[in-house]
């Protein structure tokens, strides 16, 4: 715990030209970031790292140097700077593509590869990476849950958390205590559930969003960060995190940054229009009592946040609403996850794939438990297994065939359904069995994006993340 | 003002007075288009005048021109048109200066002098002016100065002293028209834009790696049909290699009347003998350069992807939208068929414009993300050794030309910095790209990529996608695509999955899988 936590949390919004200017405005608002860092200090910067493609998907580069070179004036012994990243992406990509490791070298920090992808991607001793994982990651008990943290981060000095804020699909936005989760494996973020749990249950009483709700709070409460920053200077609107088609930059010039990172959060669903307490993330953790007593507790510093707070265009909250050429969506009732992965699939298919999908015949995909009848029953994509299990007798399953000589009508069995299982369906997966299931030609946009991952060793380098998380 | 470019002129305006398009006579009579040293015929350039101005000045008849001191607090000469057709000028009137007082209506609150000087030539002429066309004397005299050279240099130096005689009269302000049409919006929003840069260099280095091309372009339309001839003979020296002739048919009596294009095309090709012939109709060219004349500066990226769509839709409408010389063997279905049966479709008709254009695009957001900064370096390896460019040790150093550094913000292009060799390159070290992105990202900020490209690569790239394109030349085009994944041709720092693509995947493969995104798929 930090020694601030004792303290009434101070959050500091400041709106300037740049990011940068903004930090060092911030940090000295919040009095100078020698109250922070202290000589020798070994610091873990968390950034935001999602996929390896350009801003705003990944932390503003140019704000982590300037909290580096801060840093370093305070009088750090080591900088690292790391997160992990979205499930299947090894880190060794992120430097591939970006150029991260020279980068933060030249500033005199280090790129960690949390997942030792930078040995295995050389290597292949599993006996020496078996080791050097276990020096490398620390067993920690939350309640009954056994799980692994980065040793570098447990035995960081202090942390301090540097989060790109964009919109997302289950939380409003991308708050900073979404950023700290990925601290951990994406094994251990993962959450899938199997046979064995009723899929009525699941979406009954929302399952998926409350498990990742207790997931990420009691990530949160290993370690706490000295320092957060919320980059709202650009945010991604209407449809995000992720660059997708309809999403837009919109330019805020604000950047907020406190020493209670659950203080930060709120501060900026307050900035951003939200209210804070129906966001369920951040109202669980101050009940919780993660973060402050009140919300008025909070000391705020810089702008007066009455006068520059500002609305953004939320992302779909109704998967119909996401319009693909040639795809209608019905869905039935559905818990967070299935939401989720389809979401980020229909923006995918919508960004991503936007000749493949016009290639593509009209058809229906049903998602959730229970879903409207298919309006298009030629052709239909069942998405999680609540809908292929709950739409077993639903009349597209089969259709009306004439016979050859005699022209008699009868059922038969429709083939043409393609069933993305899973609970929720794993979206990399997906993918694969939309690739295999139609015509390649069909698929063009797919197909290069297949073959350029190929080449860039993204499945290479996958299949050996694999083996590492399962060492 | 030079006494011959007084004399073109005048000749010019009495040429206007007697003539009109309705008649259908030809007269033959050559004038200079003016402040240029292309000559011309006066019926094209009556034709020219007529189509133009309305479209890209003011489509009104009547305005002034008005020569002011630099400081604007005296009037020398108000030349008052009062034209029957706007675009076609007649003898001037020169009125008294006096009519307007710039003490009261400085020409700095142009809505307010405007508006006073439209009442003045009103009382004193009985006519309305819709525009007025003001020019400093420092601009007149940058413009004697050069027209004293019309006839003694190159067109492609005279081209380029023009140029930067524009791009200062702009910068300081020396001309205006008011109302302002887009197209000196459009020039003004551009100079400004590329403050950083002369833009005489750009064309120049535009001229450098232009291929060798001797080809004829028939702007057709019912009305009245002209020829551009364009000749860039490379065994010339840079600057003087180029030479563009503006053809009326009825110089050569040419009779298009109720000829089909493939027709005109043949006949033209016949007559002028050019290497190539092309035909496209006026009102699509004019359509485009509105198009790009009303483009915001910093470029925003949906008007740019638009603009593409349209260039690339009327590429794909070949025989539909534009027509050349001998039909280009891949237009034909058997050799297609054949390349089809292989798996490649290769049908330049069904090429995709939106397909093409959001992949472009796509490609360029996720790899560079929505606001980046790429550093281009390019290079002429060839310059600096004839021959062996790859046993060059330092190909950044020794082949270096010139660099700029590309700003996005939201997508849109927002800045271009000209970046200076002692800056960016190290003489004490082999520069690579990853030393320059970290060495430059700690002046500039994160530098999302350094891409160095040579001049032989553009060259090439120019020759066979943008002047050859339609030619099914395999072996020019494989030629392209090695070029490219020669590392002192074209490197990139970090390499992006789309580079790694390009670079690794086997050439058939490559092909294939861009095709299916470039060619839409059905026929019908």
């Amino acid at each position: 715990m930090s020694e601030t936590s004792s303290k009434k949390p101070l959050v500091a919004v400041i709106k300037g030209k740049s990011p940068e200017e903004n930090y060092l405005e911030g940090i000295e608002k919040l009095g100078g970031i020698s109250q922070y860092i202290e000589e020798g200090d070994n610091v873990f910067l968390k950034i935001t790292l999602r996929v390896p493609m350009g801003y705003p998907m990944n932390s503003n580069f140019d704000l982590v140097k300037e909290v580096i070179i801060s840093c370093k004036k305070a009088g750090a012994n080591k900088i690292y700077v790391g997160s992990f990243s979205s499930k299947e992406i090894a880190l060794k990509i992120f430097n591939d593509l970006l150029g991260l490791e020279s980068y933060f070298k030249a500033l005199g920090a280090e790129f960690v590869y949390l997942d030792n992808s930078d040995y295995y991607i050389q290597k292949s001793n599993n006996q020496k990476l078996g080791d050097l994982k276990a020096n490398s990651l620390k067993d920690v008990n939350i309640g009954e849950k056994k799980i692994q943290v980065p040793e570098v981060i447990t035995n960081s000095n202090k942390i301090i958390v540097i989060n790109q804020v964009n919109v997302n699909p289950l939380f409003m936005c991308d708050l900073s205590l979404i950023n700290y989760y990925s601290v951990l494996p994406a094994k251990f973020r993962d959450i899938n559930y199997g046979e064995n749990v009723l899929n009525e249950e699941i979406v009954k009483s929302d399952l998926f969003r409350q498990d990742l709700i207790s997931n990420i709070l009691n990530t949160y409460a290993i370690k706490k960060p000295i320092l957060t920053i919320n980059d709202v200077f650009y945010i991604l609107e209407e449809a995000g995190p992720f660059i997708y088609r309809d999403s837009n930059l919109k330019k805020t010039n604000v950047l907020i940054m406190g020493t209670d990172l659950i203080s930060v959060d709120a501060i900026t669903l307050r900035f951003l229009g939200f209210d804070v307490f129906k966001n369920d993330l951040v109202s669980k953790a101050l009940e919780r009592s993660l973060g402050p007593e009140h919300i008025s507790d909070i000391k705020l510093l810089g702008e007066d946040l009455g006068k520059i707070s500002i609305d953004i265009n939320q992302c779909f909250s109704h998967l119909e609403d996401i319009k693909i050429p040639n795809i209608f969506v019905s869905s039935g009732n559905m818990c967070s996850g299935c939401f989720l992965r389809a979401y980020h699939l229909l923006n995918f298919m919508n960004s991503r794939m936007i000749k493949d999908v016009k290639n593509l015949p009209n058809q229906s995909l049903l998602v959730g438990l229970n879903p409207p009848e298919a309006l298009f029953k030629d052709h239909v994509i069942l998405f999680g297994d609540c809908a292929i299990k709950s739409t077993k007798n639903y009349k597209f399953r089969t259709k009306t065939k004439k016979t050859l000589l005699r022209k008699k009508e009868m059922q038969v069995k429709n083939k043409n359904i393609l069933t993305l299982s899973g609970c929720p369906p794993n979206i990399n997966d997906c993918l694969k069995l939309i690739f295999e299931y139609y015509d390649k030609s069909d698929l063009p946009n797919l197909n290069y994006l297949i073959r350029s991952l190929r080449t860039s060793n993204f499945f290479k380098y996958s299949k050996k993340l694999k083996k590492w998380e399962d060492l | 003002m030079e006494q011959q470019i007084l004399d073109n002129w005048l000749k010019i305006l009495n040429f206007n007075k007697k003539y009109s398009l309705s008649e259908k006579e030809f007269h033959s009579e050559q004038v200079r288009i003016p402040l240029t040293p292309i000559r011309i015929d006066a019926n094209l350039l009556y034709y020219l005048s007529k189509l133009l101005y309305p479209r890209f000045i003011n489509d009104q008849q009547n305005f002034v021109d008005l020569i002011v001191s630099n400081d604007e607090t005296e009037i020398s000469k108000i030349l008052f048109y009062n034209n029957d057709i706007a675009g076609i000028h007649k003898p001037f009137e020169d009125l008294d200066p006096d009519i307007i007082k710039l003490s009261k209506y400085p020409v700095k609150n142009i809505d307010s002098f405007f508006d006073e000087l439209q009442e003045q030539i009103y009382n004193e002429t009985n006519a309305r002016i819709s525009h007025v066309r003001i020019i400093k004397n420092e601009a007149l005299h940058l413009i004697n100065n050069l027209i004293e050279d019309l006839v003694k240099i190159s067109l492609g130096k005279y081209i380029i002293k023009s140029i930067d005689v524009l791009q200062y009269i702009i910068e300081n302000k020396l001309f205006l028209i008011y109302p302002k049409p887009n197209l000196l919006n459009f020039l003004e929003k551009v100079i400004n834009f590329l403050s950083d840069f002369k833009l005489s260099n750009i064309f120049s280095y535009f001229m450098e790696i232009l291929p060798k091309l001797d080809l004829s372009v028939i702007l057709y339309s019912k009305e009245f049909s002209f020829i551009i001839k364009i000749k860039n003979l490379k065994e010339k020296s840079p600057s003087s290699n180029l030479d563009i002739e503006l053809l009326s048919t009825g110089e050569f009596e040419l009779d298009f009347k109720d000829l089909k294009e493939d027709q005109i095309i043949d006949l033209v090709h016949e007559t002028l003998k050019p290497h190539n012939t092309f035909l496209f109709y006026q009102k699509h060219i004019l359509k485009i350069l509105e198009d790009i004349f009303e483009l915001e500066i910093p470029l925003n990226r949906n008007k740019v992807k638009l603009i593409l769509q349209k260039l690339l839709y009327g590429y794909r409408s070949f025989e539909i939208n534009w027509f050349r010389d001998s039909k280009p063997i891949i237009y034909n279905p058997i050799l297609r068929w054949l390349i089809r049966i292989m798996g490649v479709n290769y049908n330049l008709k069904k090429f995709s414009h939106w397909g093409s254009s959001e992949f472009i695009f796509n490609a360029f957001s996720l790899n560079f993300g929505l606001n980046s900064k790429i550093i281009m370096i390019f290079t002429d390896l060839h310059g600096f050794a004839k021959k062996n460019v790859k046993n060059i040790k330092n190909p950044i150093r020794e082949g270096f030309q010139r660099a700029v550094l590309l700003e996005t913000e939201k997508n849109n292009l927002i800045n271009i910095r000209k970046l200076a060799k002692n800056e960016l390159i190290n003489q004490s070290e082999i520069n690579s790209l990853k030393d320059i992105r970290n060495r430059m990202s700690k002046k500039y900020g994160f530098i999302s990529a350094v891409i160095s490209i040579d001049k032989k690569l553009i060259n090439t790239f120019l020759n066979n996608l943008i002047f050859k394109f339609s030619r099914f030349t395999l072996f020019s085009k494989l030629s392209l695509v090695r070029k490219f994944r020669k590392k002192y041709y074209f490197n990139i720092y970090p390499e992006g999955p789309i580079y790694k693509f390009l670079k690794k995947t086997h050439y058939f493969y490559m092909i294939k899988t861009l095709l299916q995104i470039l060619i839409d798929k059905y026929e019908f």
